[in-house]
């Protein structure tokens, strides 16, 4: 089942959440990683997210049973403009508006996506939920087993590195 | 991210101490503000009046007059009126605030000759200078009475020996009571010898109904159903307690024959003994480089690399350079249309509406007010950030560290070749054994949780509140129906269904059963209090390690207890005495932890920062405190001002110094070596903060403060 519209929040879908939680999320206390877990849901979401961004992947999110966050959390709250702008400009780069000077369709591109102060729109969030699906679906393909986080994230920076 | 914001924006004293007036009318800066994102410096000779303002800043924050006796302490000093003080006039101080949108100044006026202290608050809107402590009600909410939070914003190294030391006033518990809205909960019950509301309250009712009552009600069986479907609950929960008991009972009787093994070797091998010490610390490097990765990645500009991000901060460059969105909200013009009589060029708006909605088209051309500030943000953000490493940095970073703990690892195990055939044997099996029962501890630990946990994210993951809520406003969306109860598995929301049960029953209640209904609803808001505040200590301990483990001297491990600090050391003992840059480590880890606690931005303002730290830890502390918080301030002394110069220096920070007159920049003395004598002032020139004092020789200058 497709979880493509509908949520307004991140999808850390089923299939991702139960490959992560074999390598450990804090959270949930389980993993089989022996040099930490990741502290946050939002961790694997997000280097799905920017794994699929880096290479260019797409995939519509695959059904999430749990809720998960609908805004940047944890580490991520640090950059969250940051990951404000990537996200937008994602979303102008897909519509072909980046090379537009100062465009006033940007404007209503911006009250498309953004919605108040932290959250987006539905929009918003299926642009980087579909790029962490894709993301996801290289990681499980590239690292099917490894469960150590450490290994785990050696062989995921050399992929994002290629 | 926070929800609410409080920024200092400035303040201004009237002989208080050594100030006349400040700012000064007649010379250097008229109107005295902060950097609301960043760090202001300001540097003021020792004993001008650093811990007074404190004192003063305190005091206005928290609307707690100051002690009778220590008021006359404030009044101007000098004596003399040429200088433009009055040693007789009453002392006033100030500070202006923003919450949020909202601007607000305190002023306290203190009378020491009558002893008196008075407050006046001025609000944007509310008819100017008002007498009275009454700043917006979320900042009351937050600061009010609540002195042991307020010292730990406005934070001197007294304060943070305080925390350190076990003290009868309770600081650190009150503060963390203070801090995440618990006070007033807190407020309701018994604790530490103090009689709550409740009790007060089950008083009354019983002493005008007496004992009884009976159950006539069907909140009475599904409270009886919820109570046995509770002890079902208790039941699992202390069963798989005992099953996990039993597994860490094994698997530390595992871990403690290794270790014999491991000690046998040590004590007769000291190579042994080094790779395992080695091991161990390769072991630690890489599970902090590992997490630091994990943070640093969030960068986008990091995880990308230049190519993507350049694109990326080009795109947004373009946008401010074309000044897009434009300053002004769509909001802006639907409330002219709405709420004004006439346009903005004064032309009253006509009766045919077509003036309005002309306005009113280029609304669209505006984006909303509450996404506007978020854009702005972001656009600057992005096109100020900087990549800080490379994807191949990190990777090398970390496989360095993963070489060094596999070598260290292979090393040990190396040595281990040497022990007996049967040892070896044992050896092996046992750490085997010790992985296998590692992993069922864990998953055993995660059933257990499920019924016993009350932390609220692993809950929310979980999803064990799921049969807990409902749409019933008059139940309070929560379920009352048994048939549903009775599929929640985890206490503390089995707990919640309860105290709604006797909520309502209260609502509908007699006077006895009331009064019994209420020593019920004490007991379990005890016990739960308990619970989240115990909850609670940990996450903050986690937090405030995080933060204090960075700091110079911090190289033990800090837990809270209500009263104090406690420090633990690599073997595991309890350290009293720690040095004064670790106390201030922690202290400043535990302000940050609670700081991140709050949903509001905070400022912090520090006296004498570095006094405990020494010249050679500035570096790391301008790093990890200086970065640490969203809005400081640092009173700082000319030595203080030396030794941070790497960062103000690189840095654009807000810089003030004081000055009397006739005080000669580079000496700070009268010309002739005299003390400096005229009316003080503030200058925010660069030069001025570099060259103060700089003739004097900042090592001979007392880096204590203190008044």
């Amino acid at each position: 089942m497709s979880e493509e519209t509908g949520r307004a929040s991140f999808i850390l879908s089923n299939e991702m959440r139960e490959y992560f939680e074999k390598i450990g999320i804090s959270k949930s206390g389980k993993g089989e990683s022996r040099t930490g877990y990741f502290p946050t849901n939002i961790h694997p979401f997000y280097l799905s997210m920017i794994m699929g961004i880096a290479k260019k992947k797409m995939a519509a999110p695959t059904e999430m049973k749990k809720d998960m966050v609908d805004e940047w959390v944890s580490d991520a709250r640090a950059y969250e403009e940051e990951l404000d702008g990537l996200g937008f400009y994602l979303h102008c780069k897909s519509l072909g508006l980046v090379k537009d000077e100062a465009d006033n369709r940007i404007l209503d591109e911006m009250k498309g996506f953004f919605e108040g102060e932290v959250k987006y729109t539905n929009e918003g969030y299926q642009l980087m939920n579909k790029y962490a699906q894709g993301g996801f679906k290289i990681i499980m393909d590239r690292i099917p087993d490894t469960r150590d986080l450490a290994d785990w994230l050696s062989i995921y920076l050399s992929i994002l590195e290629e | 991210m926070v929800t609410h914001k409080l920024r200092i924006l400035g303040m201004k004293w009237e002989n208080v101490r050594n100030f006349e007036q400040l700012p000064n009318p007649r010379l250097g800066i008229k109107k005295f503000e902060f950097d609301q994102e960043g760090w202001t410096l300001k540097q003021i000779q020792n004993n001008y009046g650093k811990t007074s303002t404190m004192h003063l800043l305190r005091s206005c924050f928290t609307g707690d007059k100051m002690p009778k006796d220590k008021l006359k302490g404030y009044r101007y000093r000098q004596g003399r009126t040429d200088w433009g003080g009055d040693p007789e006039a009453k002392v006033e101080f100030s500070v202006m605030l923003s919450l949020d949108e909202e601007i607000f100044q305190i002023r306290t006026v203190i009378d020491w000759k009558n002893k008196t202290q008075e407050f006046h608050t001025y609000r944007e809107g509310a008819q100017g200078d008002r007498p009275g402590w009454n700043p917006p009600a979320y900042f009351a909410s937050l600061f009010e009475g609540k002195t042991a939070f307020a010292d730990l914003l406005i934070l001197n190294g007294e304060v943070a020996k305080d925390m350190n030391r076990a003290t009868s006033e309770n600081t650190i518990g009150m503060a963390i009571r203070q801090v995440t809205g618990l006070s007033s909960v807190c407020d309701l019950i018994d604790e530490q010898g103090t009689e709550g509301r409740i009790t007060g309250l089950v008083n009354v009712l019983e002493k005008t109904a007496g004992a009884g009552g009976r159950k006539t009600s069907d909140l009475d069986d599904a409270l009886d159903e919820c109570r046995e479907h509770k002890a079902w609950a208790e039941g699992e929960r202390d069963s798989i307690g005992k099953e996990l008991e039993e597994l860490e009972e094994n698997l530390d009787e595992i871990k403690s024959e290794l270790l014999d093994y491991d000690d046998k070797y040590k004590s007769s091998n000291e190579d042994f003994e080094k790779a395992v010490t080695a091991k161990e610390r390769a072991k630690s490097a890489l599970d902090r480089e590992v997490r630091n990765i994990l943070k640093q990645l969030f960068n986008p500009g990091d995880g990308l690399g230049d190519n993507v991000w350049e694109d990326v901060k080009e795109f947004y460059g373009t946008q401010i350079r074309g000044k897009l969105p434009g300053e002004a909200t769509g909001n802006f013009f639907q409330e002219l249309t709405e709420d004004e009589d006439e346009c903005i060029c004064g032309t009253p708006w006509d009766k045919e509406g077509v003036m309005k909605k002309w306005v009113l088209t280029h609304k669209e051309n505006y984006i909303d007010s509450r996404i506007h500030p978020r854009v702005k943000r972001m656009q600057k953000k992005v096109v100020e950030s900087d990549s800080t490493t490379d994807i191949g940095n990190l990777k090398a970073g970390l496989d360095a560290k993963r070489k060094a703990y596999f070598q260290a690892a292979k090393r040990e195990r190396e040595l281990r070749k040497d022990r007996p055939e049967k040892e070896r044997k044992r050896y092996k099996w046992l750490s085997t054994e010790e992985g296998k029962l590692d992993r069922d501890q864990k998953n055993l630990q995660h059933n257990f949780n499920l019924f016993n946990s009350e932390n609220r994210d692993f809950i929310i993951a979980e999803d064990l509140d799921y049969h807990v809520k409902t749409n019933n406003e008059k139940h309070n969306n929560i379920t009352i129906q048994p048939h549903i109860f009775r599929q929640i598995e985890n206490l503390s929301q089995i707990k919640k269904v309860e105290e709604n049960l006797l909520l309502l029953k209260l609502q509908t209640g007699e006077s006895a059963e009331k009064a019994r209904g209420a020593k019920i609803l004490k007991e379990v808001l005890q016990e739960s209090i308990a619970r989240v505040l115990q909850e609670i200590q940990k996450e903050l301990e986690v937090k405030m390690n995080d933060f204090a483990s960075k700091m110079p001297g911090v190289d033990f491990e800090i837990t809270i207890s209500e009263s104090r600090l406690i420090f633990t050391n690599a073997n595991g003992d309890i350290q009293e005495d720690v040095n004064e840059s670790g106390e201030l480590g922690a202290v400043y880890g535990l302000v940050s932890a609670l700081n991140e606690y709050a949903d509001i931005s905070l400022p912090i303002v520090v006296d004498t920062p570095l006094a405990g730290f020494g010249k050679g830890m500035a570096k790391s502390w301008k790093d990890v405190v200086g970065m640490g918080f969203d809005q400081g301030i640092a009173l700082i002394n000319s030595s203080e001002k030396d030794s941070l110069r790497f960062w103000w220096e690189q840095e654009e920070l807000v810089l003030y110094t004081w000055l009397r007159e006739n005080e000669e920049v580079r000496t700070g003395k009268d010309p002739g070596g005299g003390d400096a004598t005229g009316t003080m002032y503030i200058d925010d020139s660069l030069e001025t903060f570099n060259q103060y004092e700089i003739d004097v020789g900042y090592e001979n200058r007392d880096t204590g403060g203190g008044e």
